[in-house]
């Protein structure tokens, strides 16, 4: 399996991706620019977390506009995998692939704390080594911008692709629920 | 040669955790007669069009496509051509 590691202006865990691809999955990784524009030989593609172009204007936003998003677009399209961690989450929401937008936590804190989750659907890529209802704590670093107050919701892209966004309450109990046949996994992980 | 004045700010409908904490510092600063605070963002462009309908055309995609989130905020803005006083 190959894996493209997107590296954006301001992204700070882009080596620490490629370093957890390598290493600990064993998966060949290649360090793939924002200023790139194709994606050919990938099978999968992470965003990695950081700042993003500073987080100007809004987290990802800008990022969502780099030449290389053009590809992710048409990746995602043809049903390619996606996994966006942190920074990466809030870029694919701002380029349209995952509903919704991101606030700030109300309390304004910075949270630091791993989030129980419970896997309800384990017929997926990514969570099929798991067994149903498992559960697995989940480190999170919740820096500015990350709970949603939306409910799950399941979208359609080209009728093949579905993707799933996750609910984040304040006190911190997620669910992970995937759609039958998601390729795209986000996470509030750093 | 045109000028836009551009304010964005969130939907009434979202919590602005930004503006309640600078409402708390108000009250904390004497100012407690404040009722409400709202924060956004204010942008100025200056561009060449043809007539100011294509520069309006053209602020209000350019606040759709990038200056707003429009899940979440609303935008309003004046496009005036250089020159001429504003308001």
């Amino acid at each position: 399996m190959k894996a493209a590691v997107l590296s954006f202006p301001g992204s700070n865990c882009d080596q620490d991706l490629l370093w957890a691809t390598r290493l600990v999955a064993g998966a060949t990784a290649e360090l793939v620019p924002a200023s790139a524009r194709t994606l050919t030989g990938f099978d999968v593609v992470m965003i990695p977390g950081g700042f993003s172009y500073g987080d100007y204007l809004c987290s990802g936003a800008i990022a969502s506009l780099a030449p290389i998003m053009a590809a992710v677009q048409r990746f995602a399209a043809a049903g390619g995998y996606i996994i966006g961690i942190c920074n990466g989450f809030q870029i694919l929401t701002a380029a349209g692939l995952l509903p919704g937008a991101l606030q700030s936590n109300a309390q304004l804190d910075f949270v630091c704390a791993p989030a129980p989750l419970t896997v309800v659907n384990n017929s997926t890529a990514f969570t099929n080594a798991y067994a149903d209802g498992a559960r697995s704590p989940c480190p999170l670093l919740m820096v500015r911008v990350t709970t949603t107050r939306m409910r799950i919701r399941l979208r359609r892209w080209s009728g093949t692709t579905r993707w799933f966004s996750g609910t984040n309450t304040i006190r911190m109990g997620v669910r992970m629920i995937l759609p039958a046949l998601p390729t795209v996994l986000v996470t509030c992980w750093a | 040669m045109y000028k836009a004045k551009i304010f964005v700010n969130y939907k009434p409908s979202v919590l602005d955790p930004q503006a309640q904490a600078i409402h708390k510092a108000l009250v904390r600063l004497g100012d407690d007669n404040v009722a409400t605070v709202m924060m956004g963002k204010y942008f100025e462009l200056t561009l060449t069009a043809t007539d100011v309908d294509a520069a309006t055309a053209q602020v209000d995609r350019i606040c759709d496509r990038l200056l707003a989130n429009v899940s979440m905020e609303t935008y309003h803005f004046t496009v005036t051509p250089v020159g001429e006083a504003t308001v």
